[in-house]
């Protein structure tokens, strides 16, 4: 029974969310969007989980002294101090802090949160190049070399300059025909992939919740 | 009562095919039938590279993204969490336990219940850590951003990148590389895929991800699901191809 019973639950709970979505029945879509809303309280519930785990680990850090257990103490004290700041800044407000206009939760979003991640996501194009050069010398292949003369061609192609107007074509015509088609295969292989496993879900093989 | 629409009733008839194959693969699998499988790089290496991270006493790392159980992409978590599955049984003779990375919330709690089965399977559940699983942050930019600290300051000596990672998986990749780590990407994004063709030792592209267990472990199930992945792969490529003849002629409108 140990098994049996949450795997009946899961197997039933699938069948009707995927029914749901290919048979159009005003009952099934209602038990739907029932089940719906329980996953994503449970959801809700594990974030505080979550961030009792991130307390957990960066604490241990600090006891152990552990390598860069300095970060950690940073780490920790932000969050706790942003979970007080959003509790203090709700109280008695119809708005939660983080969508009050004028809330210090809001400021610290926009103004640390946002910004460091702008910051992160430029440094991924520079991990870009430098990943492509390394490749070269690690694997100097018919591939890495074609790979990288697509990404030269399909980066200067964008300069709006005339004399380099035929470049400007054959990178258009990389993207549409070649790279389009890649995409659309390789796009179509994850749906599937991703319909293999709902399956194996669906009958029960695949049980993230066994024991 | 019900009503269905012809192009929903083309993705019933595509998963009832896609049952039926599986139920009678699986079954075949089960009793004996043992199909060549197409080698795939990664998963040739995917072994080697946990069992030289074990037997040089670090951990190996598993980070499965922002991607949550909840939701559209709960197959990406789904294949994440085989292979960090396969990893924690690998993992659990050693006395580090592999550290599993994630920013969601819901995939943390069933991250780490994969990590302590496999540790009380094998008999080893002393030496599981209680924060082998961590919840990182809460989107994808943040999570790479802390994971890049779990690289490089917890012993990593593999890093295994499964989820669905954007190009920011980059900066997770490029923080293995300074440490010298052997590094597995797989992404159900194309951008996250072209990242890794440069910067992992071995990229899952497509649909790869999704097979690990047919192509690492004798799980009749799993290799029943790859045979019916590929029939729907031929049955959709034939559609595809009757679709772009028909179209040529000017017989579909």
């Amino acid at each position: 029974m140990k098994y049996v019973i949450p795997a009946a639950i899961a197997i039933g709970v699938g069948l009707i969310t995927l029914l749901s979505y290919l048979v159009q029945n005003s009952q099934l879509l209602a038990i739907r969007l029932i089940l719906t809303d329980w996953a994503v309280i449970l959801g809700g519930l594990a974030v505080l989980v979550g961030l009792i785990n991130l307390l957990l680990v960066h604490t241990r850090r600090i006891q152990a002294q552990a390598r860069g257990w300095f970060y950690s103490l940073i780490t920790s004290g932000a969050a706790l101090m942003t979970l007080i700041l959003g509790i203090v800044e709700g109280i008695g407000r119809d708005t939660p802090a983080l969508y009050q206009q004028t809330s210090v939760t809001r400021l610290l979003f926009s103004g640390v949160l946002v910004t460091s991640q702008a910051a992160l996501a430029v440094l991924v194009m520079f991990f870009l190049i430098v990943g492509a050069v390394r490749m070269l010398r690690s694997r100097a292949d018919l591939w890495s070399v074609g790979f990288l003369a697509v990404v030269i061609i399909t980066l200067i192609g964008w300069i709006p300059l005339q004399f380099i107007a035929p470049l400007n074509g054959f990178r258009e015509w990389l993207i549409r025909v070649p790279a389009s088609a890649g995409a659309r295969g390789i796009l179509i292989g994850v749906a599937l992939g991703t319909i293999a496993i709902g399956i194996r879900v669906l009958t029960g093989s695949e049980r993230p919740y066994k024991d | 009562m019900f009503n269905i629409v012809i192009p929903d009733l083309l993705g019933l008839i595509l998963i009832s095919i896609g049952v039926l194959a599986y139920i009678a693969f699986t079954f075949l699998a089960h009793r004996g039938l043992k199909p060549t499988l197409r080698p795939l790089r990664g998963y040739d290496m995917l072994p080697k590279q946990v069992g030289q991270a074990i037997e040089s006493g670090g951990r190996v790392h598993v980070s499965l993204g922002a991607n949550s159980l909840i939701g559209e992409k709960a197959g990406v978590t789904l294949a994440g969490l085989s292979i960090l599955d396969i990893a924690s049984h690998a993992s659990a003779i050693s006395d580090l336990s592999p550290v599993a990375t994630t920013a969601d919330a819901a995939t943390l709690l069933v991250a780490g219940d994969f990590v302590r089965r496999a540790y009380r399977q094998k008999g080893t559940l002393e030496r599981y850590e209680s924060t082998a699983a961590r919840l990182v942050a809460l989107d994808p930019i943040a999570l790479a951003g802390g994971a890049t600290s779990v690289v490089a300051d917890d012993d990593v000596r593999a890093n295994v990148l499964i989820g669905s990672f954007g190009p920011e998986v980059a900066l997770i990749a490029e923080a293995g590389e300074r440490h010298g780590i052997s590094q597995t990407i797989g992404s159900d994004r194309l951008e996250a895929q072209a990242v890794g063709y440069v910067m992992a030792d071995q990229a899952l592209i497509g649909e790869e991800m999704f097979v690990a267990r047919a192509y690492l472990t004798e799980d009749s199930a799993a290799i029943g699901s790859l045979i019916a992945l590929d029939i729907l792969r031929w049955i959709i490529a034939g559609i595809i191809a009757v679709g772009a003849v028909l179209q040529t002629f000017g017989l579909l409108r």
